[in-house]
């Protein structure tokens, strides 16, 4: 079973390019939409392609040969919808016999409610955009599948962690700047997946018959609170749970990026958009005019300490309080979580070291811990 | 080294018109063939459209599909800036032409082949300067002068991380394939900022180096130095990830921060204070880098410097601030790191896919 892997720079992608070449389980073939996106595979001697992903010929061209697409690309929502329809039809091109699109547990919301399932409708009137974005991902999927062969399976993981991962980097560098911070001190659940675990998925999702058409939510096996997600990459750091921020759920107003992401999508402007183009920029004018101008921070903050930067998504994610299901997974797709939440940390850690974070690993001691010379000391 | 001043302005033949050429060498060009300094007289690349694309704004300019030229337009410099591979051919024929070379950096793929350039050279009676702008940098010849001058004590060790998600506007895969790269990060950005470190601390006397090449090139890498005065330092590379960017000098009475790619700032912190200075050096009267007075506060004036400098070089019949014999010192130092090249270790690969990884590293197969 050969893999074409689009998207194969970013986090998941490249760690399943690493994964097939290393250990030979399948031939594997990266593409990626520039030259400037090689880097990180190019440690490896591969046949990779670059094309762009709304190309169908080239597209067709660089899937010539393979079975199975890992689709994985990320990016704003143009980036997320744009892709799926050329990427469908080269697929049918060239023969492919499934496609795994990697879509996300925020089809369900950053806090979804008790109950959720992979039943659950969905909608795409979320206040974030990326959420939104997958859903139509998903719908559009689900559109074009009846227009081809190529099956098309989905999976829905949450928090994604792992070497290159964001998560864990980001907690980091707030252990480094004292800006970590809890909403519900942490114990809102964090429905993590360890990338190698999300791997196994992508590969079982591969192979599993009779489940054309369907998502999955994945996880790891354990339940796990955002408070031990970030207990161990804190003490890593030479941080600890005290110097962790305590905050209480902010009101948040929306963004520009927000009011034009919603307005774009609003009955108005659907209704305006046939309209000669000087009434549209003037009823778009007055619409924005109608945003409050925003707020300038104070002068009188304290600047000696740090300060947590709540953000919106970060607030909805700590406040879940539901343990996604995978039952469904573990029954079609035969999915068992391999590695263990503290096992996927350990590792996480150690490819902070890896990437020059100073951080310390169990049984070392911290003054060793750095490196030689002064690593200790790159600290901005 | 006999060298005759060419009639004004100095007649420019330009091999490769990738990234390098279209971002840097093309508005600094066309500014001093504005002033009257330069002309463009003939361009090279084997993409003939890149070539005409490249040559438009200038007046003279010609694009040629091989080297053809060099052999009926009479040249002052040659500008390499092609891929690695092809530096020596390009270098020895233009000098063979009689052309004094600008070459990019890496001056070559291997010393040996960097050696020949600088025989040629030699023979022909011509200059080849290097492409290590850095040098050009007012707080790269700041740092230079502390440590030379002992004015904080001497140094006692460095820290260097450096490097981001790769980001270079590449025009084709040639930086990622062995055989046209020749190295990865290291090669790459690894020869400016090891250039650095000999500008500044000279040659170690031992070295460790580790990277995480498996069959392919290197996007990680991280050296340890040694020098005979006691001072140690590491030095970090990537193009995979965003590191602090930051140098850090530890002389015995202070510490002093630079950030990468930064050509004008510096952060001083003396010992027993927790506060530190930071702010743009300001030149003082008599400041210069450069025997034709230059320096650079960034990037593009460092590219500006750097083609002025050949260009005083050229007319005075002097040599450049940075010639092939600077340029070779990062090189033999990069050989030695990827002869005694050791795999990463990499906490998060399987057992398996640990022992496949270091077999490729060693130039098996899996």
């Amino acid at each position: 079973m050969k893999w074409a892997v689009l998207g194969a720079s970013g986090f998941v992608g490249s760690r399943m390019v690493e994964r097939m070449h290393l250990t030979g389980e399948s031939p594997v073939r990266p593409i990626v939409r520039g030259f400037t996106s090689l880097a990180r595979l190019a440690r490896f001697d591969l046949d990779w392609r670059v094309a762009d992903l709304t190309d169908v010929a080239e597209l067709t061209k660089a899937l010539e040969g393979c079975d199975v697409i890992l689709h994985s690309v990320v990016g704003d929502e143009p980036v997320i919808l744009g892709s799926i329809a050329p990427v469908y039809e080269a697929a049918q091109r060239a023969g492919v016999r499934r496609i795994v699109y990697l879509s996300s547990s925020s089809v369900h919301g950053l806090a979804p409610d008790p109950s959720t399932s992979e039943m659950t409708a969905l909608s795409d009137n979320q206040p974030f955009v990326y959420n939104n974005a997958k859903v139509r991902a998903e719908r559009l999927w689900t559109k074009l599948r009846p227009t081809g062969k190529v099956e098309v399976v989905g999976l829905r993981p949450s928090i994604v962690f792992g070497p290159r991962s964001r998560w864990i980097s980001d907690v980091a560098e707030q252990a480094r700047h004292g800006t970590a911070y809890f909403l519900r001190e942490g114990s809102g659940l964090c429905n993590t997946i360890y990338i190698d675990n999300l791997l196994d998925a992508i590969i079982d999702a591969a192979k599993a018959a009779d489940i054309d058409g369907q998502y999955f939510l994945v996880r790891d096996a354990e339940t796990v609170t955002w408070k031990d997600f970030y207990e161990p990459i804190l003490e890593a750091c030479g941080s600890d749970l005290e110097a962790v921020h305590q905050v209480e759920a902010p009101e948040f107003q929306p963004t520009w990026k927000d009011r034009l992401a919603g307005l774009r999508q609003s009955h108005l402007v659907k209704m305006i958009k046939p309209l000669s183009p000087r009434i549209a920029i003037r009823m778009g004018k007055a619409a924005l005019n109608a945003v409050p101008a925003p707020v300038e921070s104070s002068l009188w903050a304290d600047t000696g300490k740090p300060s947590p930067n709540v953000t919106p998504e970060i607030a909805a994610l700590q406040q879940c309080a539901w343990q996604m299901p995978c039952a469904r997974a573990e029954k079609l797709l035969g999915y068992r979580p391999q590695i263990s939440f503290a096992e996927g940390m350990k590792r996480s850690i150690g490819w902070l070291k890896f990437a020059g974070y100073p951080v310390t690993l169990a049984g070392e001691k911290r003054s060793a811990a750095n490196g030689p010379a002064l690593a200790s000391r790159i600290d901005p | 080294m006999k060298v005759t001043p060419p009639a004004s302005p100095c007649r420019i033949a330009l091999f490769g018109c990738g990234a390098v050429s279209e971002h840097y060498y093309a508005p600094v060009l066309q500014h001093l063939e504005k002033e009257g300094a330069v002309e463009v007289v003939a361009v090279f690349d084997p993409d003939a459209g890149r070539a005409a694309k490249f040559c438009a704004p200038f007046r003279e300019a010609a694009a040629y599909p091989d080297e053809s030229f060099l052999k009926k337009t009479p040249l002052d410099l040659a500008i390499i800036a092609s891929p690695v591979s092809w530096h020596e051919s390009q270098t020895l024929a233009a000098l063979e032409a009689g052309m004094a070379v600008l070459c990019e950096k890496p001056i070559a793929g291997d010393t040996e082949a960097a050696e020949r350039m600088i025989a040629a050279a030699k023979k022909h009676g011509r200059f080849l300067a290097i492409g290590l702008l850095r040098r050009f940098y007012a707080n790269v010849h700041f740092t230079r002068q502390l440590i030379e001058s002992k004015a904080l004590g001497a140094v006692k060790g460095f820290s260097i991380q450096e490097g981001g998600p790769f980001n270079w506007p590449a025009r084709s895969d040639s930086f990622f394939r062995k055989k046209t790269a020749g190295g990865g990060v290291l090669l790459d950005a690894g020869v400016h900022v090891l250039d650095q470190v000999i500008h500044w601390f000279g040659e170690p006397q031992e070295l460790n180096y580790a990277d995480d090449a498996m069959g392919g090139l290197e996007a990680n890498c991280r050296i340890e130095l040694r020098y005979s005065s006691g001072c140690t330092g590491t030095v970090q590379l990537s193009r995979d990830w965003q590191t602090s960017n930051l140098y850090v000098i530890e002389f015995e009475r202070a510490t002093l921060k630079l950030r990468a790619g930064d050509a004008r700032d510096a952060e001083l912190q003396l010992n027993g204070s927790s506060f530190a200075l930071e702010g743009p050096l300001k030149a003082r009267a008599g400041a210069t880098v450069s025997a034709a007075g230059h320096w650079a506060n960034s990037f593009p004036e460092a590219f500006m410097a750097q083609v002025k400098d050949v260009i005083f070089a050229i007319r005075s019949g002097g040599l450049p601030t940075i010639p092939a014999t600077e340029g070779i010192r990062s090189l033999r130092l990069i050989e030695q790191c990827y002869q005694n090249r050791t795999l990463m270790e990499m906490p998060w690969l399987r057992s398996e896919e640990w022992k496949a990884g270091r077999l490729l590293a060693t130039g098996g197969g899996r």
